[in-house]
């Protein structure tokens, strides 16, 4: 277990820039998820960690050292690849045992920490079985005890989950993060699905183009993120143009037609300048009268209800040209709460919850 | 089109017609060898093992079987072994003239074997190496060396590489991948190289007929001449016997490899 310094990295392939100084600290014990796009440079960064990749500018560092002019080997890291890459004419328990006799680890004591893993990983009873004989939930731990078992300095996972169906990828999820818990060990994920690395890391570095734009926890990139694309890749938001009318007390009031918004924004921006505004469906309320305690209220008429279990997604159209989207706890009455394509509504928010983010950002 | 009636009728026909084509030589030539007649005549006449006690009357065929085993097998494991780095290199990597040089393997297949033959019988006699069995395996090393080449490549392409990045990050260095990973990966194209080339080296003749001098002599060879003096069904039976080991080896390799359609891929 160690801390993970990337340092400045660059990657160039040919005169294709992958990596554009990238630079990033994985504390002991983290877990940082590095979320983007396809083609954003995240696999790549995790290549650089394996030494798969040698960068053409910068340094990486495990625990303090420098690994940049060490072979894959070399390095002490546990890597689970996409595709789990088990060996497949080896059985489950040669796969897992492949990295200790590499160590020249002795016999009990190779027996010994194969058992333990096989026990962590829940895998008892199929050490015998064949790669092809295991469903996808099995060959994913089988990945994960192989990495493990050989005490790597850091876990790296590409798309960990990105191959499970649904169900066994939210049960993943939770093993996952059990045993990354219970290990305390470093570790760092690739993936491009929001969902998974909100819910599995202590931290997420979004990445776009090659760089890192943002790193903060998973509340903070969610709740309160510093750049319009990041808010726009972390989940659903309604996100539009406006330019500023003047402060309001302790309101910044901006307008985009005959839609006003008051934002407790700190940042303070001239009369006249333009800026993005953001809010999350899930703080806009809906009600069929104006709300009088409310500082922002949109009027607009919906255009369509999405059933989807646990809520509705409500599409409202504005006189604006803009439409929102809002998302309502599900009534259990039939015809979605009394909501109705056509219907006059009020759309109201908080202050509080309006995210806004200057032009150029 | 593909689920036309008619049209899989017209593939069915086809396949069988060339399936009946291929097999039809094999059938006629184990009945024959059962055929009591002096001669070789179909249909059979009357039932007779006499041909098959007959094969020991082939001029040196025991000396020369086993010198043809000899031979075939070596061919075997030299064109195997000079095709790994060879197909690794076309499979993996990217290198100038790449094209040519794969086209410049791959074409023994492409070159009539009489040409190989004169070719390889003027290389010797420019050499003024005596011709012995040596120089019988040398020309049939150059004969079939594209053929593990092309399995060995179908085998690669097959392979996930992620595999050897998984190896290697788990500590394995070049070589321990390579012989704990990348080779157990190309063992079915690895033993249908070594088939295509041990069967086209055991029973070749227009390129043996060169090279063989007094005093050194293979299966085909001696076969050959026997049916070029004696009109009986003696080779007949001797054939019968080839063909059923043959056929039982390449029933159990692609029982336990599945290499027939990986040569198919290739």
């Amino acid at each position: 277990m160690a801390q993970v310094d990337l340092e400045d990295v660059s990657y160039a392939l040919g005169t294709t820039e992958i990596l554009r100084n990238v630079s990033l600290t994985i504390g002991e014990g983290e877990c940082l998820a590095l979320l983007g796009p396809s083609g954003c440079g995240k696999t790549t960064t995790l290549r650089c960690i394996a030494g798969f990749v040698v960068p053409t500018h910068g340094n990486v560092r495990i625990g303090g050292v420098s690994v940049v002019n060490l072979r894959p080997n070399q390095r002490n890291v546990g890597l689970v690849f996409q595709d789990y890459a088990l060996f497949p004419h080896m059985s489950v328990r040669q796969n897992i045992a492949y990295g200790l006799e590499r160590r020249k680890v002795g016999k009990a004591e190779l027996a010994k920490r194969v058992g333990e893993m096989v026990a962590i990983t829940h895998l008892d009873g199929l050490e015998e079985r064949r790669p092809d004989q295991l469903s996808g939930g099995q060959r994913q731990r089988v990945a994960l005890a192989r990495a493990l078992v050989i005490e790597p300095d850091v876990l790296l996972l590409d798309e960990p989950l990105g191959a499970l169906d649904r169900l066994l990828r939210e049960e993943m999820q939770v093993e996952l993060k059990r045993i990354q818990r219970d290990l305390g060990i470093t570790t760092v994920f690739v993936t491009h699905d929001q969902e998974e690395a909100l819910s599995l890391s202590d931290r997420i570095a979004v990445m776009f183009d090659g760089r890192i734009v943002e790193t903060g926890s998973p509340e903070q990139l969610y709740h309160a993120p510093q750049q319009r694309g990041v808010m726009s890749f972390l989940g659903t938001s309604n996100i539009w143009q406006a330019t500023v009318d003047a402060a309001d007390g302790p309101y910044l009031q901006l307008s985009s037609g005959d839609i006003r918004v008051r934002v407790a924004a700190e940042t303070r921006l001239a009369a006249g300048a333009t800026a993005q505004v953001g809010i999350r469906p899930e703080h806009i309320r809906i009600s069929a009268e104006p709300p009088e305690d409310a500082v922002n209220i949109v009027p607009g008429r919906i255009e369509t209800t999405v059933y989807k279990g646990a809520h509705v997604e409500v599409y409202v159209g504005t006189a604006a040209g803009i439409e929102f989207l809002a998302r309502q706890p599900a009534v259990s009455t039939e015809g979605g709460g009394g909501l109705r394509s056509g219907d006059p509504v009020y759309l109201s928010f908080e202050p509080d919850n309006v995210l806004l983010f200057p032009s150029g950002t | 089109m593909f689920e036309d009636r008619s049209f899989q009728r017209v593939v069915a026909v086809l396949g069988w017609t060339a399936m009946a084509v291929l097999v039809f030589p094999v059938i006629l030539t184990i009945l024959v060898s059962f055929n009591g007649s002096q001669f070789i005549e179909f249909p059979p006449k009357s039932f007779s093992m006499d041909w098959y006690a007959n094969i020991a009357k082939i001029n040196k065929i025991g000396e020369a079987t086993l010198l043809s085993l000899l031979v075939a097998s070596l061919t075997g494991l030299f064109t195997v072994a000079m095709a790994i780095p060879a197909a690794l290199a076309i499979a993996r990597h990217a290198f100038p003239a790449k094209a040519v040089i794969v086209a410049f393997l791959l074409s023994p297949v492409a070159v009539p074997m009489i040409a190989i033959g004169i070719a390889i019988l003027q290389f010797f006699v420019w050499t003024g190496l005596p011709f012995n069995w040596i120089t019988l395996l040398v020309g049939h090393v150059v004969l079939t060396s594209a053929y593990p080449v092309r399995t060995i490549v179908a085998s690669l392409t097959l392979t996930n590489p992620s595999l050897e990045e998984a190896a290697s990050s788990l500590g394995a260095s070049r070589w321990t991948v390579f012989r704990t990973i990348t080779l157990p990966q190309l063992t079915p194209g690895l033993i249908s190289g070594f088939l295509f080339a041990f069967l086209i080296s055991f029973d070749n003749y227009p390129i043996s007929i060169f090279l063989v001098r007094s005093g050194v002599t293979t299966m085909p060879i001696e076969v050959f001449n026997y049916i070029s003096q004696q009109l009986d069904p003696t080779p007949a039976a001797f054939s019968t016997i080839y063909i059923v080991i043959v056929s039982a080896i390449i029933v159990l390799v692609e029982r336990r490899f599945g290499v027939i359609s990986l040569s198919v891929r290739g």
